[in-house]
């Protein structure tokens, strides 16, 4: 795992990455403990009423923008429509938003796509106290989630 | 009851001569027969039989170790000169283990006497421990299970169940149950065992150590199995045994409970029966090993429910995924997203169509919801067939096609636009079967199987081995498509 200090220096050209949505402010947003991968730094959350929240992390603002666009075809057989730059989906229903060097994707089933996502918006940091949120073994390495939700190897 | 164990006494009135006029008078005769060991918390009582030539009076004294009396008594005998006495607990006092002494006179009613004595021994008898083993796969082909809540795996050297004492309370222990906690082993509860469908499995049992088996020739033997362990049963002693016949005949979800008898022979060579232990196993059948890339685990939480569904086919693949999908597709409750076809429990990583992503843990617990996709249904699939052992990719057909008539999961009604008006094609789709398989599985959606797939009225044509030209053409109404990928995915 690149060290975060090394990517924030790499980014410092322009406007600072963002760590993440804090995952202890979730829980305001109406979502649930959030699945943490071990694979990306990704996390992936249910919605108490009812839906799903995905948060991706990628080093760099174009990369998140290439994800975005595969994004807006992979995360659903029926293709999401723009709603205008780094934005896809239909208001209240599913969005997908890329930010920086995240993408946001919120499919709710009770309307509040956009307060989700506008919660979660106003929540991003560029950086995160809490460097192990969750520690655990995962296939004989011990990986611990920053407060990001953002995984690293910490032993094995 | 079986062999005489007994001293038999014959007296005579104690005078000497006799009258030759009178009729000669034969000696009263008497004969215990008594199993040679007891536990009386196996059993209850110990059966004694007393057989006497005529009616009489009998008294009756069985002393215990140290020669203590455990009980005397006064029995009536009728004309047959048959007495069963049944041995139990005296005042609520169980015999303490060792050698008992019986001992009994008979006084027949023209006063004629006979005595009689036996021997038998209290004994206290159960297994502490059970273990699932096998073979190497020759006869028997044991696959460990993953507790994936605490991601901990099960070791075949560590009991499937086992008990901290013999017996509590007075009361002889059986082997608990099964747990029905899947996520984690509970301690106090057996554990589930996967073997291949066509094992024979490998039981090894302990006598406790805290078992008394006195000077008793014990052995144990279990109905539907064959003891491989030569000797007798002796405290912290193993015995093997292995099933006489194999688990299934397919997949599926096996549940015995084990009767551990304990008998022992008699110097005679009758054998008796002192009773049971039992013990509950709960088998998985499985098809074979996990198929995963690189190995994989086998989730408790996930193939029981698989198993108890699809169990009483064939373990052929062609076979097995038919089940699977016909499970997946009408019995868990899913539903397809109607508004987008949304992924709720896969993601596919670095956006990569090679690298799906299944929150299988979350699935379990439907924590995202009932409500699914393509993707979604494939990677059920895929994670189930290769969980018990059946190979299985999930399959990306691209891009951007028309549909022809489908019934979409948890659908009611055929439709070629699953979106509504407007919204009557795929981008994408996801379906499962590659490797050396010329057919597609789909628990997604149902296909129009009649001449005309793109009108209806439709006739469902569940996709279990649809040839892949053939699905193509039944799934897609306009668009150039192709199968485009093809991966197993990973999952959590």
């Amino acid at each position: 795992m690149i060290g975060w200090t090394l990517v924030m220096a790499l980014a410092s050209a322009g406007e600072p990455l963002w760590a993440g949505v804090p995952l202890a402010s979730l829980e305001a947003l109406g979502i649930a403990a959030p699945s943490l991968s071990h694979l990306a730094p990704r996390w992936r959350a249910p919605l108490e009423g009812g839906g799903v929240v995905d948060v991706a992390w990628y080093p760099t603002p174009e990369a998140a923008r290439q994800a975005a666009g595969a994004w807006s075809t992979m995360t659903s057989q029926r293709p999401l429509p723009p709603l205008g730059t780094d934005r896809w989906g239909m208001e209240g229903d599913i969005l997908l938003v890329r930010e920086r060097n995240l993408v946001l994707w919120v499919r709710s089933l009770d309307g509040s796509a956009d307060l989700v996502m506008a919660g979660l918006l106003e929540r991003l940091v560029v950086e995160v106290d809490d460097q192990e949120w969750q520690t655990r073994q995962v296939e004989g390495l011990t990986i611990a989630w920053d407060g990001c939700g953002r995984p690293r190897v910490v032993g094995e | 009851m079986g062999v005489v164990l007994s001293l038999l006494i014959a007296c005579n009135d104690g005078l000497g001569l006799r009258d030759s006029s009178e009729p000669e008078v034969q000696p009263a005769e008497l004969t215990i027969q008594v199993a040679p060991a007891w536990d009386p918390l196996l059993e209850s009582s110990l059966s004694v039989r007393f057989t006497a030539d005529s009616a009489g009076m009998l008294d009756l004294e069985v002393l215990g170790p140290s020669d203590t009396v455990f009980i005397q008594q006064t029995l009536e005998v009728l004309d047959d000169g048959v007495v069963d006495f049944s041995l139990g607990e005296v005042d609520g006092a169980i015999p303490a283990v060792g050698a008992f002494s019986l001992s009994a006179g008979f006084v027949r009613l023209d006063g004629e006497a006979a005595s009689a004595e036996a021997s038998f021994e209290v004994v206290r008898l159960g297994f502490d421990a059970a273990w699932g083993e096998d073979d190497g796969g020759s006869t028997s082909d044991r696959i460990p299970l993953t507790w994936h809540q605490v991601d901990q795996a099960q070791q075949i050297s560590d009991p499937f169940s086992s008990l901290d004492t013999l017996d509590e309370d007075g009361l002889a222990l059986d082997f608990p149950e099964v747990s029905s906690v899947l996520g984690r082993p509970m301690e106090g509860f057996g554990e589930p065992l996967a073997y291949t469908w066509d094992s024979l499995p490998l039981v090894t049992v302990s006598l406790g150590a805290a078992a008394v088996v006195g000077d008793q020739a014990l052995r144990l033997e279990v109905d539907g199995w064959t003891v491989l362990t030569e000797g007798f049963l002796a405290p912290g002693q193993v015995v093997t045994f292995q099933r006489d016949s194999p688990l299934a005949e397919g997949p599926g979800l096996v549940d015995e409970t084990l009767r551990l008898g304990f008998k022992t022979t008699d110097p005679a060579g009758e054998i008796h029966d002192l009773g049971a232990q039992f013990l509950p196993i709960r088998f998985y059948a499985l098809v074979d090993s996990p198929t995963f890339d690189g190995g994989g685990e086998v989730w408790p939480a996930a193939v029981q429910p698989l198993l108890q569904a699809i169990g009483g086919g064939s373990a052929t693949p062609e076979d097995v995924l038919a089940r699977i999908v016909d499970w997946v597709f009408h019995d868990l409750g899913l539903s397809y997203d109607t508004n987008w076809g949304a992924s709720y429990y896969t993601v596919y990583l670095g956006e990569n169509w090679e690298r799906g992503h299944f929150y299988f843990t979350d699935f379990l617990e439907r924590r995202f919801g009932s409500i699914v996709n393509c993707s979604d249904c494939a990677s059920i699939l895929v994670a189930y067939a290769n969980m018990i052992g059946v190979p299985l990719n999930y399959r990306i057909i691209g891009w951007n096609f028309q549909l022809n008539q489908i019934l979409a999961i948890g659908g009611d009604e055929f439709s070629n636009c699953p979106f509504g008006p407007g919204g009557c094609g795929f981008s994408y789709h996801a379906v499962t079967g590659g490797l050396d398989y010329t057919g597609i599985w789909d628990a997604t959606l149902s296909l129009d199987g009649d001449e005309d797939p793109a009108r209806l009225p439709a006739e469902e044509l569940m996709v279990q081995d649809v040839e892949e030209v053939e699905y193509l053409e039944r799934l897609v109404k306009s668009g150039r498509v192709d199968y485009a990928y093809e991966s197993q995915g990973t999952f959590q």
